[in-house]
């Protein structure tokens, strides 16, 4: 799978591109929202998930799904939350939301959602 | 109970009495009138005897009068002492209030550092499977230094858990009581966008003080800036410390909406708020200018509408330096 990875903390997105590409997936990463909403824009077509932090300096990462999502694209979501009793006021029902990882998370529970949404999709 | 009970029924027996007695006098009168119109010559006027009859009537009028405002007084005097509990209770749950916010900035401040760790242990063990040493290596480095960061927000939190009352006056570096303040701020003002710009002087004299006190001040006014910073354009945050005379002067600036003149008097007041039901309690101030006051300094506000505000706080340096 192509998978857009979006987060502030450059550790996780380190650690979070090695994982994933050891698990043979394609990894692109953007270390805030803006980024990640330019790069996902260029190829559009060439992803098949998005794991994003929920907040993040400048477009964080629930304004980047909602802007996707206007313009036409639904791509499944793994979100990430620092805190979810501040995050979770947000209405995420209309988004193909895969999970919300509380930090802290194992790998194995990530691979377990990404494998989930593989199948998902290769219907 | 039952004292109460006998004064209510001797205050009706002597009015019973008294309208006897006018009875019996309107009577007397009644007499005397005939009297004095059989006596040829004798004139009596009548206004002056009905006037011992008025007064005792607006005598009995005024006792009622007071009575009533007695207990409307003790009443008042009530409901006075309810209102101070209350507003009490208030401040209290403010206080609670911004140490509900404060856990919620504590929990993902800790989560994050947490996240890193556990990821990196993960990794760890993958790579032992695989016997990447170096990369291991790698991955206790980030777990160290993780650690570390969840360290200094916890020895933070203790600090402020401490009981704040019993705590003697201590000589404070306002410089690090802002730093501090900031460290719970810092990811909720770069996620805004907030550009901070601290230009704190390196020779501050200390002041006396509560830190954690101090600190709340500092976190009211950095809270009530990150809101005024909501819907502007500009987003800056500038915090300087001096020296002025026998004073450390702290000036807290921001470019935000700015405070219009009507109601530049009534920001410092409790309960005073410009946010929405429930949104705000308008006490951040007022308890920031009672913590000031307790320190023997001043706060003071210098703003205009859409130009921004700057409070400028004012504490005396202490004598032991
Ligand atoms: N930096 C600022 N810029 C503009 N207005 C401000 C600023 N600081 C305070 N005010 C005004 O003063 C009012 C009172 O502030 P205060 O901190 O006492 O209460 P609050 O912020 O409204 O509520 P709370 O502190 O409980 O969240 C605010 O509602 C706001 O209108
Ligand atoms: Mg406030």
């Amino acid at each position: 799978m192509k998978i857009l990875i979006m987060d502030d903390e450059s550790q996780i997105l380190k650690l979070l591109e090695n994982y994933l590409t050891m698990l043979n997936h394609q990894v692109v990463t953007a270390s805030d929202g803006q980024k990640g909403l330019e790069l996902f824009l260029q190829t559009p077509d060439v992803f098949d998930l998005i794991i994003t932090d929920f907040k993040m300096p400048g477009l964080d990462g629930i304004s980047v799904i909602f802007r996707l999502k206007d313009e036409g694209y639904e791509i499944p979501v793994v979100f990430i939350s620092g805190h979810r009793m501040k995050e979770e006021k947000v209405d995420t029902r209309d988004l193909k939301v895969a999970a919300i990882l509380d930090k802290p998370f194992d790998l194995k529970r990530l691979n377990q959602i990404v494998s989930l949404v593989e199948k998902a999709e290769s219907k | 109970m039952v004292i109460k009970l006998l004064k209510e029924v001797t205050i009706l027996a002597v009015f019973g009495i008294v309208l006897f007695l006018v009875l019996v006098w309107i009577g007397a009168f009644e007499l005397l009138w005939e009297w004095s119109r059989q006596q040829e010559g004798a004139e009596i006027d009548k206004l002056f005897i009905l006037f011992p009859v008025l007064a005792f009537f607006f005598a009995i009028f005024l006792w009622l009068q007071i009575r009533e405002a007695k207990s409307l007084n003790r009443r008042l005097q009530i409901s006075n002492e309810q209102l101070k509990i209350s507003q009490a209770q208030l401040v209290q749950s403010a206080k609670l209030a911004s140490l509900g916010e404060m856990v919620a900035g504590v929990a993902h401040e800790i989560n994050n550092p947490l996240g890193v760790i556990n990821m990196a242990v993960d990794m760890s063990l993958i790579h032992l499977e695989q016997s990447k040493y170096d990369l291991i290596e790698e991955h206790l480095r980030t777990i160290k230094e993780q650690t570390k960061r969840a360290s200094v927000i916890v020895s933070h939190l203790r600090e402020f858990g401490r009981d704040t009352g019993l705590e003697k006056q201590v000589d404070i570096d306002l410089n690090k009581v802002i730093a501090k303040s900031f460290i719970l701020f810092h990811k909720d003002l770069s996620n805004r966008n907030i550009e901070v710009i601290q230009q704190l002087s390196e020779s501050l004299p200390l002041v006396k003080g509560n830190v954690i006190e101090l600190e709340q001040v500092f976190i009211n006014l950095f809270s009530n800036a990150e809101n005024a910073l909501k819907s502007s354009r500009k987003k800056q945050l500038i915090v300087r410390s001096f020296r002025r005379k026998g004073f450390v002067v702290i000036e807290v600036e921001d470019t935000g909406s700015g405070i219009p003149f009507s109601i530049k008097s009534k920001i410092f007041d409790p309960f005073f708020t410009t946010k929405k039901m429930g949104e705000g309690t308008g006490l951040g101030l007022s308890i920031s200018y009672k913590i000031i006051r307790n320190h023997k300094g001043t706060i003071v506000v210098e703003s205009e509408e859409g130009k921004g505000a700057k409070f400028i706080i004012q504490l005396p340096v202490s004598k032991s330096t």
